[in-house]
């Protein structure tokens, strides 16, 4: 027994002795040992080794300041103690760093992302759904937010969700709710406005919108935004469907409209009207 | 007299500059024109916003080449100054400005 415990120890010990090693390497001799003692928790809290080094490695060459990296630690071992990704955490102080936007912005920005992460999952969580699904709609509801939804008319979407799914089976009801966030998510990306987009989402999840008329619904307002003003038409894709019209529908009526914008199909004045490029022409495709 | 001047020139400026892309392959071409352009840099989010120099195709027109395969976002330096070209689909990024973002399949 006694040799055995003698064994453990020495592994144990051995262990952290290179962990030690690993970190004092990494890190410049200018490193305060709190922020070692804090590189040494992040990857005992299971953040990748060289993710956790190299953040400080990119910090200290910016020349932040010893208290703003300590606490840009402890905004990525929040995210990883609350079961958020630190992924997104960690990618947003590279990019302040990239944009040298200042140790005190970085910091800030990276708590914005925790903070979005957390309100995403937790609204996420709300929808009975298996882990790995409930973490990709959270991934998706965040990337929304980035995008301009927000918390309200996220909100608001899944409480109407939940509303929706409640007698549907759990694949069912996964497969819309990633349909429906994912229309909303590329509806703030392009450009529409955070209460036009939860409102077009919200009458057709209570016109019995199907997943796949989500995903139809996407497709057909993706098609025709690249030709009209994002948010007039998702304002017409919800009165659209307010009147009726289906996810085919809407997408028929946009064929009609892109040859004669503003006459509408039946209970239609799913147009929009012809407001111009709002989204740009930039990333459109050559 | 000399407000409409600038004016007009805002515009003709701003219609010069355009960003577009193509795919060939597995690989993703993206394509900034700008006109008195020495250097430009981009970075995203598929490394760690790496800054890689652009490729200078013409005169007028810069290209940078990334996998298609994943979603991500994106920005450009124009002579070390962050610029953020007109693209479909754009993200806030915490610091007052915008990223473009590139979705395969749309």
């Amino acid at each position: 027994m006694k040799t055995l415990t003698a064994v453990l120890m020495m592994l144990l010990l051995g262990a952290s002795g290179v962990l030690a090693d690993e970190v004092d390497e990494g890190l410049s001799s200018r490193a305060s040992l709190e922020l070692k003692n804090n590189t040494r928790e992040m990857i005992r809290l299971g953040i990748s080794k060289d993710d956790a080094i190299e953040m400080v490695q990119l910090m200290e060459r910016s020349r932040f300041q010893n208290q703003e990296m300590i606490e840009a630690q402890n905004v990525v071992m929040e995210a990883r103690g609350q079961g958020l990704p630190e992924g997104p955490v960690m990618s947003k102080a590279r990019e302040g760093i990239a944009k040298q936007v200042g140790d005190k912005a970085v910091v800030q920005a990276m708590e914005q992302v925790r903070s979005r992460y957390a309100f995403a999952y937790a609204q996420a969580s709300k929808m009975s759904l298996s882990r790995n699904q409930a973490n990709r709609l959270g991934d998706i509801i965040a990337q929304g937010l980035a995008a301009g939804m927000t918390e309200k008319d996220m909100d608001a979407v899944r409480d109407q969700l939940q509303l929706r799914t409640r007698l549907m089976t759990r694949n069912q009801a996964e497969e819309l709710a990633l349909e429906t966030c994912n229309t909303v998510r590329t509806m703030a990306r392009v450009g529409v406005r955070s209460a036009n987009a939860a409102d077009l989402v919200s009458e057709a999840l209570q016109n019995n919108y199907q997943a796949r008329e989500m995903k139809t619904l996407r497709h057909s307002f993706m098609h025709r935004s690249s030709n009209e003003n994002p948010d007039k038409l998702a304002a017409g894709y919800a009165r659209g469907i307010r009147a009726g019209m289906s996810a085919d529908g809407l997408a028929e009526a946009g064929r009609g409209q892109s040859a004669a914008d503003g006459k509408g199909a039946s209970g239609g004045s799913a147009g929009g009207g012809n407001g111009g490029s709002g989204g740009g022409a930039g990333n459109g495709g050559k | 007299m000399r407000r409409w001047f600038y004016f007009l020139l805002f515009f003709v400026l701003v219609g010069c500059a355009s960003h577009y892309h193509e795919i060939s392959g597995e690989n993703l071409y993206l394509y900034l024109k700008l006109e008195d352009v020495s250097r430009v840099g981009f970075a995203s989010s598929l490394d760690g916003f790496k800054v890689h120099e652009a490729k200078q195709a013409d005169l007028k027109t810069w290209e940078i080449s990334v996998p298609a395969v994943q979603g991500f976002g994106y920005f450009y330096f124009v002579d070390g100054k962050i610029y953020i070209p007109d693209c479909r689909m754009r993200e806030y990024d915490d610091f007052g400005m915008q990223n473009c973002l590139y979705e395969p399949g749309l």
